[in-house]
């Protein structure tokens, strides 16, 4: 199937092909397996022997003090770098070998094209991806997902005519637009303000939720992480590695319990990690020096 | 919906300087002032000149005035004008052509490959910051006394400008953006198309009049030179011959042609890149 329904403009309805969706195998293996990954940056060991999984659905963060690596493991997740060791699985298939429709990238500065519109930025992926679609139908799907994140009325405005938070709402409709298995997400609400961040927070966990999408989600913001999260990974960093995986999901069923109790306990368990990463790091500049 | 919907408008510096707490002021004067307030200079000016050229009766060989360099202007449009204007455009057109056709796609190239950056940047570099017009009198021996040697000034000065600036262009293109481009999977040709090309226009109009500017200086340095007809030629033939008003009348009519292809510059940047007098703003 090609076609993509939108029925009464509400809901895309169908998903979009995958390259490997033929092959049963494939579609069970997990979306996402990195194993023995390794990252080379010149003589910078960026990335040791990080291996991990992302099965269907989840909801995954990853923190880490600042040069630890997230962002370059989320380039290399998404096809744009490649790891000088080990394996990057998408479903099964090493990762940049098909292009395949299996992920999409959020950026921190958005990253909208400023010489197109708001409607042809959210149409981008598409026109890449989506040769099979017609011009009408792209045009339709790009419509629903930017009435989705409340900015149909800007669709013909530039982005530097936006604020902040209306831009990265362009972003993620852009990247729901090509209705990927998985969002890429690199500190998408690090550049906005508080209240603009909480605002996307509620919208994406109500996009994913209703999309059912699986994401990986870099953040240095803990209480982000925690609120979104059904999984985080702890990266420590020079080089990065993977030095806990801290899975949330179970604990959260209890809403309540979990709100009062754990996320309390949680996060000052992370922030005792992360302050002595931060620290260390402080320490390896100024030696440096 | 052309409405802008945030606060990221372009703000006038004199706003931001100097809080106001009067309603702003929404006449028609004042709406038009930037286009009020030039001409306001130059009629100032032109009064001043007139005033001072009809009452100080300074010698005519030597100075002229406003209502005398129209009477010039006048001989001039009647005689030789137009098919000097004809030779100077000709010389002109043809030289910005083939200075674009060289400079776009050697630019874009310079812009893309680092090696050939490597190789190229400090001849190009050098060739744009010497005062190629020396090379003038060597141009008119090799091309004669006819537009070519015009043709060629121009292509050596003009070139350059747009070179740089179209290297720079592409060089300085956000990465991110490029990224953003990859992830979705563009291909090569899409990359330029929706990246690279756009994201030079802005940084092309400027090498453009940069370039225009200096074509012009060409076109009449090397009338000026050695040539037979051309508007270059028509001013320096008058200067010679203490025809005052005539020879101003010449200059004015470059300085009419240079300030009308700078606006239609302006028009046409706006049209091409409608973001990227409000972007620049912002920075």
């Amino acid at each position: 199937m090609t076609g993509v329904h939108l029925q009464n403009g509400s809901r895309a309805a169908a998903k979009m092909p995958v390259d490997t969706a033929a092959d049963p195998a494939a579609r069970s293996a997990p979306l996402i397996a990195v194993s023995n990954l390794t990252f080379w940056y010149g003589r910078t060991l960026v990335l040791e022997n990080v291996s991990f999984e992302v099965p269907d659905g989840e909801f995954l963060s990853i923190i880490g003090a600042s040069g630890c690596g997230k962002s370059t493991l989320l380039q290399i997740l998404d096809g744009i770098l490649r790891p000088t060791e080990g394996t990057v699985l998408v479903r099964g298939r090493a990762v940049g070998t098909v292009r395949d429709n299996s992920r999409a990238m959020v950026f921190q500065n958005f990253a909208l094209f400023p010489w197109k519109t708001v409607l042809d930025n959210v149409r981008l992926g598409l026109d890449y991806r989506r040769r099979d679609l017609t011009r009408k139908q792209r045009m339709e799907i790009a419509r629903h997902y930017l009435d989705r994140v409340g900015l149909a009325a800007a669709e013909s405005l530039y982005p530097y005519q936006l604020s902040g938070g209306m831009q990265q709402r362009v972003g993620l409709a852009r990247a729901f637009a090509v209705q990927p298995d998985m969002l890429l997400m690199d500190e998408p609400f690090g550049a906005l303000d508080a209240q603009n961040a909480e605002l996307l927070r509620e919208d994406l966990h109500a996009l994913v939720a209703e999309e059912h999408r699986s994401v990986i989600f870099v953040t240095h913001n803990l209480d982000e992480a925690l609120q979104l999260s059904g999984r985080i990974l702890l990266m420590s960093s020079s080089p990065g590695r993977i030095f806990e995986d801290i899975p949330l999901a179970a604990q959260k069923l209890d809403v309540d319990h979990w709100i009062h109790e754990q996320q309390g306990q949680y996060r000052t368990r992370i922030w005792d990690f992360l302050k002595t990463e931060v620290a260390s790091a402080q320490g390896r500049q100024v030696r440096q020096r | 919906m052309k409405s802008k919907v945030s606060a990221n408008q372009e703000m006038p510096l004199e706003a931001v300087m100097t809080p106001r707490h009067e309603p702003p002021c929404e006449s028609w004067v004042s709406r038009k002032r930037a286009q009020i307030l030039p001409l306001g200079t130059a009629v100032v000016i032109l009064v001043l000149w007139e005033v001072l050229g009809r009452t100080m009766n300074w010698n005519p060989l030597f100075f002229s005035y406003p209502s005398k360099i129209w009477g010039g202007f006048i001989d001039l449009a009647d005689g030789p004008l137009l098919s000097d204007l004809r030779v100077s455009g000709t010389e002109f057109a043809l030289g910005m052509a083939l200075s674009i056709l060289i400079a776009v796609p050697i630019g874009l190239a310079m812009g893309s490959l680092r090696n050939l950056y490597y190789a190229m940047d400090p001849l190009v570099t050098a060739l744009y910051s010497t005062p190629v017009l020396v090379l003038a009198p060597m141009l008119v021996i090799w091309f004669g006394l006819g537009i070519s040697s015009k043709v060629a000034i121009v292509v050596i000065l003009s070139t350059f400008p747009m070179m740089i600036n179209l290297t720079e262009g592409v060089r300085n293109t956000d990465r991110a953006l490029l990224r953003a481009a990859r992830s979705f999977g563009a291909t090569r040709w899409r990359i330029y198309r929706d990246v690279l090309f756009p994201a030079v226009v802005p940084f092309f109009v400027t090498g453009l009049r940069l370039a225009i500017g200096r074509a012009m200086i060409g076109v009449v340095v090397g009338e000026y030179i050695a040539s037979t007809s051309g508007i270059g030629y028509q001013i320096n033939s008058d200067a010679e011959v203490f025809a005052t008003s005539r020879y101003l009348a010449g200059v004015a009519v470059i300085l009419v042609f240079s300030v009308a292809t700078m606006e239609i510059l302006k028009v046409l940047e706006r049209r091409l890149a409608p973001w990227g007098h409000a972007s620049r703003a912002q920075e």
